[in-house]
């Protein structure tokens, strides 16, 4: 039966996606003087996760990083090694490394080579520094070799007969290999073949291998092949093939009835390698993995598997088979005794001489194991039914889709019924309302679906902060407060950039160096706050430094340079506000990490662009707060519907401050025709959406009515015929469906059934404003 | 009704694919997240094999296979660790747990079938 891996490599990136992330925060908070075994356990069952997935699934270059990551972290689990700040470094490139190659393996561009390459270095460098005092072995030999950078050749070594019998110059020859390699005993020289073959895990070159045999053997007798994981097999070729080797069942005691042979629990088909122990023959289990002199617990063993004979649960074979105590007794190889101790006795005995051999059959036949199999084509099944499931997010989009489209339906029902005689229909409508309440809830607890918690946005600065802190030489602590506030996926991913600047701007310019903030009686160790808070229906994300503040005179002169129309007597605000203007930079010096120029324009755009606000807090000596402000979600809006000209306009609710009866006295007209309305002791800018949008609306101002709202560019009185209600709106896209249209941000279908446009309050007030501007001008 | 598989494993990935393929091969798979669920899970239903990560927060297998052998149900079932560790040392500890036998990570499909099938039949 063939599997196909590629159905399970989506969990698997995305598994592997959160154990690094998982790492980093570990790694990031780890203390490095004193850093907790249990963190260090965490960080190393991370890499070995992923080192463990990626190798199951055909990944190998992650492979080969988590090992060498995984060998580090592991002494130092131990405790054979104490963390130093390096060494986190290190594992966090080397996390970047192998983020870049799941990138890679899910479409993206390649992985540096040269990074990878640099990365895994540093790492064995690591390690290898501080095991030369430990352990003398090379540190590809410490662990599994499967997946060390080295590569995996095979050795055979033919040897003079004369030194080929003679155990201690074999022990004295491995001993001088294993300085330079991961060493592997295949077949010690025998009588009847004076060949030793090795598999050797090495860094080393071929004629560096064969200098150091030169001792034992001629050149022309060492042949060196690379290593591949199926060439184990079978490697007796030349000798006769062992006796047969029965089915598994029939393998039950086979050889019990020879007085002096242990049992031989020799398994068919696909050569697994097991125990073909005849009287004189150490083992020899044809696969490479477990060719390891030295004690091997195991009874069966498989490339990559065994099976402890004696172990509860297992074949059962031997325990009290007849004869195994008595082959103890005898002192052969006693494989099968039921005790550890005496199998350990029989297995250090590597040194005798193979006297029969067989030939192990090749591969895994993968025939064997499809007879009597089902099909694999049944659909997988959900994983981890236990705490949470992964649904793809066009699933959830598509519901709330759809649950948009039962508000609408709701609206235009209860539109309907509003025509309805209250007492004749009093059920219909008492189902109605009960529909309402209803369409509400499961509404909002779909839009919670799309809900992600800020922490999410919020992770990835600790190391931001940590990376650029040490670039520029400034000791900054980050604190996040608020993580658990949530926030539409779709923002949460659109947020990260514009915080990402605003981050970096704090501390290449906001936070100063150590010496200066001594010398101006602050902690040399600066803070950076990001915190998040839910706000009536909006999200408010502030970045906060404590460093030097916004300089307002150099701000107001770079203005003057750039020509913004500017005064000395402006608001701070206002000052604050000019940053905001494309190409504006008070760096002195323009730095790679931020000072360019672009940005905290980008950075307004991106949010505006979101629905939502930034603003600028500084104050000279204590720091500089920005508040970003973001609607809850982008799909859902909470609407004023007002009439214009017989159209309805949506404003959205978050922007709506009062609206009122206008009267004649309190309007002002300027120069131009531009009108001012004199509001609780403010004269806000009259816009008249009719105006703005080309409609018929009322042109006399008593008859219609006055929204106040709240732009960035500050208050302003919308002029509308009338007030019709307050809903929440579905958001449809205008653009997608239509086109941009200036000073509308999107549409929705109300309750009857037409089209509603949603204003774009800002572009409005923009609009306005700048109308009264010109006209001002000319 | 297939003889049943406890498969224990922190990785969700590993999980569905070895899920999988015993599921293709007509075993009945219960899945574990670590070793403390591994051990709950197995008192709830009895597996007639039990599969386990050795690595995993919470229990790590071998402590699993330590307290699943102390179970009556479980003195004698046969138990698989699933170990990326191949020395002989990690060998060993398993089999002074009780483990029946131990699998290299990484494994196919194949190979893990095999095995299971050789174990279990």
């Amino acid at each position: 039966m063939s599997i196909d891996m590629s159905q399970f490599y989506q969990v698997f990136f995305e598994e592997t996606s959160e154990h690094l992330a998982n790492m980093e925060n570990l790694l990031l908070s780890l203390d490095v003087d004193d850093p907790s075994l249990e963190d260090l356990n965490a960080v190393f069952r991370a890499a070995h996760s992923i080192k463990g997935g990626s190798g199951t699934f055909g990944f190998t270059d992650m492979t080969s990083v988590t090992h060498v990551l995984e060998s580090l972290l592991d002494r130092l689990r131990k405790e054979e090694l104490a963390l130093r700040a390096d060494m986190v470094d290190a594992f966090l490139a080397a996390g970047d490394v192998l983020r870049a190659q799941l990138e890679h393996h899910q479409g993206g561009p390649e992985a540096d080579a040269d990074e990878i390459e640099t990365v895994c270095a540093r790492l064995n460098q690591l390690a290898a520094g501080e095991s030369a005092a430990a352990t003398p072995a090379p540190v590809a030999a410490a662990s599994a070799p499967t997946a060390t950078p080295a590569r995996k050749i095979r050795l055979e070594c033919t040897l003079p007969p004369n030194i080929a019998g003679v155990a201690e110059v074999i022990d004295n020859l491995l001993d001088a290999l294993r300085d330079i390699a991961a060493v592997d005993v295949k077949q010690r020289p025998n009588p009847a073949d004076t060949r030793l073959i090795l598999v050797l895990t090495t860094q080393a070159g071929d004629s560096e291998l064969k200098d150091s045999l030169a001792f034992y053997s001629a050149p022309e007798g060492i042949s060196i092949q690379p290593e591949a994981e199926e060439e184990a097999y079978g490697f007796f070729d030349d000798l006769p093939s062992e006796a047969a080797s029965p089915t598994v069942d029939d393998s039950y005691g086979f050889f019990v009835d020879l007085p002096n042979e242990p049992v031989s629990a020799a398994e068919e088909d696909d050569g697994f390698g097991l125990f073909d122990d005849a009287p004189g023959v150490p083992i020899e289990p044809a696969q490479q993995a477990f060719v390891l002199p030295g004690d091997s617990p195991a009874a069966i063993e498989g490339p990559g598997y065994g099976i402890y004979v004696d172990a509860p649960g297992g074949l059962g074979l031997f325990d009290g088979a007849p004869g195994a105590e008595h082959v103890l007794g005898i002192g052969a190889p006693g494989l099968f005794s039921g005790k550890a101790k005496s199998e350990a006795e029989a297995t250090e005995t590597p040194g005798e001489p193979v006297s029969v051999g067989r030939r192990l059959i090749d591969n895994p036949s993968i025939e064997t194991a499809k007879a009597g199999r089902r099909d694999s084509d049944k659909a997988v099944t959900a994983t981890n039914t236990d705490t949470s499931i992964r649904v793809a997010v066009e699933k959830v989009d598509q519901l709330i889709n759809l649950v948009g489209e039962l508000v609408i339906t709701q609206a235009m029902l209860a539109e309907a019924a509003n025509n309805l005689d209250p007492v004749l229909a009093e059920k219909l409508l008492a189902g109605i309302d009960l529909l309402s309440r209803n369409t509400r809830d499961m509404q909002e607890s779909v839009m919670s679906i799309r809900m992600l918690p800020m922490s999410m946005v919020f992770s990835r600065f600790p190391r931001v902060v940590r990376d650029l802190a040490g670039k520029l030489n400034k000791q900054v602590e980050i604190k996040t407060i608020g993580d658990n506030t949530e926030l539409d996926k779709g923002l949460i991913e659109k947020i990260t950039d514009p915080m990402t600047h605003l981050v970096r701007n704090s501390l290449d310019h906001g936070i100063e160096t150590p010496e200066k903030r001594i010398a101006a009686g602050k902690n040399p160790k600066g803070t950076l706050t990001l915190k998040a808070s839910h706000q009536g229906g909006s999200v408010v994300i502030e970045v906060i430094d404590d460093g030097g503040g916004l300089n307002r005179a150099r701000i107001l002169e770079k203005a003057k340079e750039k020509g913004l129309p500017v005064s000395d007597n402006m608001a701070d605000f206002d000052v604050w506000q000019l940053i905001f203007a494309p190409g504006f930079s008070t760096a002195d010096v323009v730095t790679d990490v931020s000072g360019r120029g672009v940005g905290m324009d980008v950075v307004k755009r991106n949010i505006e662009g979101l629905g939502g606000r930034v603003e600028l807090e500084s104050s000279p000596g204590f720091g500089t707060r920005t508040v970003i402000r973001l609607p809850l979600t982008l799909a859902i809006l909470d609407g004023m519907s007002v009439g214009v000209g017989g159209e309805t306009f949506i404003v959205p609710i978050t922007t709506v401050i009062e609206s009122l009866q206008p009267k004649m006295d309190d309007i002002r007209t300027m120069a131009g025709d531009s009108r001012m309305v004199h509001v609780r002791g403010e004269y806000l800018p009259l816009i008249s959406l009719a105006e703005a949008f080309g409609l018929d609306g009322f042109d006399d101002i008593t008859k219609g009515l006055l929204v106040v709202v709240e732009a960035e560019e500050g208050k302003a009185a919308l002029f509308v015929d009338e007030l019709l209600g307050q809903q929440q709106v579905v958001i449809k896209s205008l653009e997608a469906n239509y086109r941009k249209v200036p000073g509308i941000s999107g549409a929705t279908i109300m309750g009857d059934g037409r089209v509603a446009m949603i204003v774009d309050v800002s572009a409005v007030t923009r609009m306005g404003l700048s109308n009264i501007k010109r006209r001002q001008a000319a | 009704m297939g003889k049943v598989v406890l498969t224990v494993d922190d990785s969700a990935s590993i999980r569905q694919m070895v899920a999988f393929t015993l599921k293709s091969a007509g075993y009945e798979v219960i899945e574990a997240v670590d070793g403390e669920d591994g051990l709950n899970k197995a008192k709830g239903k009895v597996a007639d094999l039990v599969l386990t990560d050795q690595n995993m927060p919470k229990m790590d297998g071998l402590t699993l296979i330590k307290s699943l052998r102390g179970l009556p149900d479980y003195r004698t079932k046969p138990i698989l660790m699933l170990t990326t560790e191949s020395g002989d040392a990690m060998k060993a500890a398993g089999r002074s747990a009780g483990a029946t036998g131990w699998l290299v990570k990484p494994f196919d499909p194949q190979k893990l079938l095999e095995v299971v099938k050789k174990v279990i039949g």
